[in-house]
């Protein structure tokens, strides 16, 4: 669906934010994808959205380059970004003038996440609230049911309901057909969401690992002691968070995206040797 | 609500919608630039009545077209720079590159809505002031005042409107260009395009027709029937050419 080959790109000469960077996302998946500040995340989305080209290589999606900028690609791709405003318009004004190009958006759909949302639609967009904008927009790229999705921070500026609505519509909307792109720095508000992990360091793609292959491959627990499997473990109250590998298959806590995060920038070759050890058994 | 097809090739439906976006999304601004215009005009015309140095009828046969002509051009020069606003800024950029339209569309939308519908509108708005202020002598004089339309035909307006159509082009091109200050770096951009052009021309009349200045007046190009009107074909060409210039950039217009 979205094929990243051999991208490179700078935004000045001889400073490589991207250098021969390789993806491959799939539909029906929702891709989370991590990075400390300047990383290049939201650099990524704008190639994939088609608002930045790479110096070398190319960003296809549904097998067409996205510096083409096809109609038929951009109706079928859409972006919220971290950063936005919005034109002085009400929200039906807006609708009118954006929905037709997008030929699966779905009115009905967006008046229930408008509602869901609890939005205000006599108000111009341009004075409405950053929070409310962004659930409008939100609610639009949701509606627009495009087979690309690129959401850049989505819970930056949301209120704690507002976060807890959004990840109820976030799984109540997703479907077989549609590839989902969060860019976030605030992995516990998405971690019940995601089914791939990818993490963005230095140019390049250090971790890429779907819920499934973690949760096989890496045990996170609670020890009073550091024992000597830990890959990677933090010091808490009492003791010690620890993220080992998953020897006998099972799994005493959930995946904490966080202290995952944390370990692919530390100790990010201990923690892909447990990959490929896993990979090799299978 | 009406889906357009989302096809590759120039599609006229979207063009409509890429315009009626253009159109609400400006509307606010316009509609403040329209009633100030209206506004100076009325001053215009009520200055001299109420200063008594001007009869009814001189002024509504002939002043208020010079400035509705200026106010044209410069409105319409303003509006064409900030048509792309939206491109300029990381925050607003995504709403034009990423609009399911060709960038033809979206160039030929801001093309049309900033030249041939700006100009009908124009037209109509004077027409319709032309019409009140008819009425309004009408009714506060009790006779009628001459009156009538020529002064959209004379050849002051269609100079005029040539020539808007020209520089227009230039500011469309700006539009696109310039991140800041689109109005005043494209008219610094003229200025010295064509001071360096009348610098070239002094330069090669000099050689051509003599050491002196005055030989170059023995040349009347202007009053050669073949010059003038490859003179405007060569205009046309330019336009086309900044035009698509324009189209170019657009279509590489990267988020800022």
């Amino acid at each position: 669906m979205v094929t990243i080959k051999n991208l490179s790109f700078a935004f000045k000469k001889g400073e490589l934010l991207f250098n021969n960077l390789n993806m491959d996302l799939q539909a029906g998946r929702t891709y989370g994808l991590f990075g400390l500040n300047g990383a290049g995340k939201t650099t990524l989305l704008n190639h994939i959205s088609g608002m930045l080209f790479p110096s070398d290589g190319s960003c296809i999606v549904n097998g067409y380059p996205t510096r083409e900028r096809r109609p038929e690609t951009l109706s079928d791709l859409i972006i919220v970004p971290e950063q936005f405003e919005l034109p002085p318009v009400k929200p039906f004004e807006y609708i009118n003038l954006h929905a037709p190009f997008y030929p699966n958006f779905d009115e009905g759909q967006m008046n229930e996440l408008m509602e869901r949302f609890v939005l205000d639609r006599s108000k111009l967009l341009s004075k409405q609230s950053y929070g409310q904008r962004k659930k409008f927009l939100i609610s639009f790229a949701l509606a627009a049911n495009t087979r690309t999705l690129l959401l850049d921070e989505p819970t930056n500026g949301l209120d704690i309901p507002s976060k807890s609505q959004f990840r109820k519509v976030m799984a109540a909307t997703s479907n077989d057909e549609r590839c989902t792109v969060i860019s976030t720095h605030q992995v516990r508000d998405l971690e019940s969401m995601i089914d791939k992990v990818t993490v963005l360091h230095n140019g390049s793609i250090i971790f890429d690992q779907t819920i499934e292959s973690i949760s096989d491959s890496l045990i996170f627990k609670r020890s009073d002691l550091l024992t000597d499997d830990a890959i990677y473990s933090e010091e808490v109250l009492g003791g010690y968070q620890i993220i080992s590998k998953n020897i006998d298959g099972g799994q005493d806590q959930p995946i904490d995206l966080e202290m995952l995060f944390n370990a692919t920038i530390d100790t990010t070759e201990k923690l892909n040797q447990a990959f490929i050890i896993e990979e090799a058994q299978s | 609500m009406n889906h357009l097809e989302p096809t590759n090739s120039f599609s006229f439906p979207r063009l409509v919608q890429v315009i009626k976006r253009t159109y609400t999304l400006n509307k606010r601004t316009w509609g403040t630039g329209v009633l100030v215009i209206l506004g100076a005009l009325l001053l215009f015309w009520f200055f001299p009545l109420i200063l008594g140095r001007q009869p009814w009828h001189q002024f509504i046969s002939g002043n208020l077209i010079q400035p509705a002509l200026f106010f044209y051009t410069a409105g319409g020069l303003f509006l064409t720079s900030a048509v792309f606003y939206e491109l300029h800024s990381p925050d607003t950029a995504f709403l034009t590159l990423t609009l399911p339209a060709t960038s033809l569309e979206k160039m030929a939308g801001a093309w049309l809505i900033t030249s041939v519908l700006y100009t009908v509108v124009s037209v109509v708005l004077y027409l319709v002031l032309v019409l009140i202020l008819h009425g309004f002598s009408l009714l506060f004089i009790g006779s009628e005042v001459p009156f009538s339309l020529y002064q959209l035909s004379n050849s002051e307006v269609g100079q005029t409107l040539v020539s808007y159509f020209g520089y227009q082009s230039v500011f469309l091109l700006g539009a696109v260009v310039f991140r800041k200050n689109n109005f005043l770096k494209t008219l610094l951009g003229i200025i010295v395009f064509l001071a360096g052009l009348f610098m070239i021309g002094g330069l090669l009349f000099l050689i051509i027709g003599g050491s002196t200045l005055e030989g170059s007046y023995s040349i009347q190009l202007s009053s050669n029937d073949l010059f003038t009107t490859l003179y405007s074909i060569f205009n046309v060409l330019i336009v086309l050419v900044i035009l698509t210039i324009s189209y170019i950039r657009l279509k590489n217009k990267q988020v800022a």
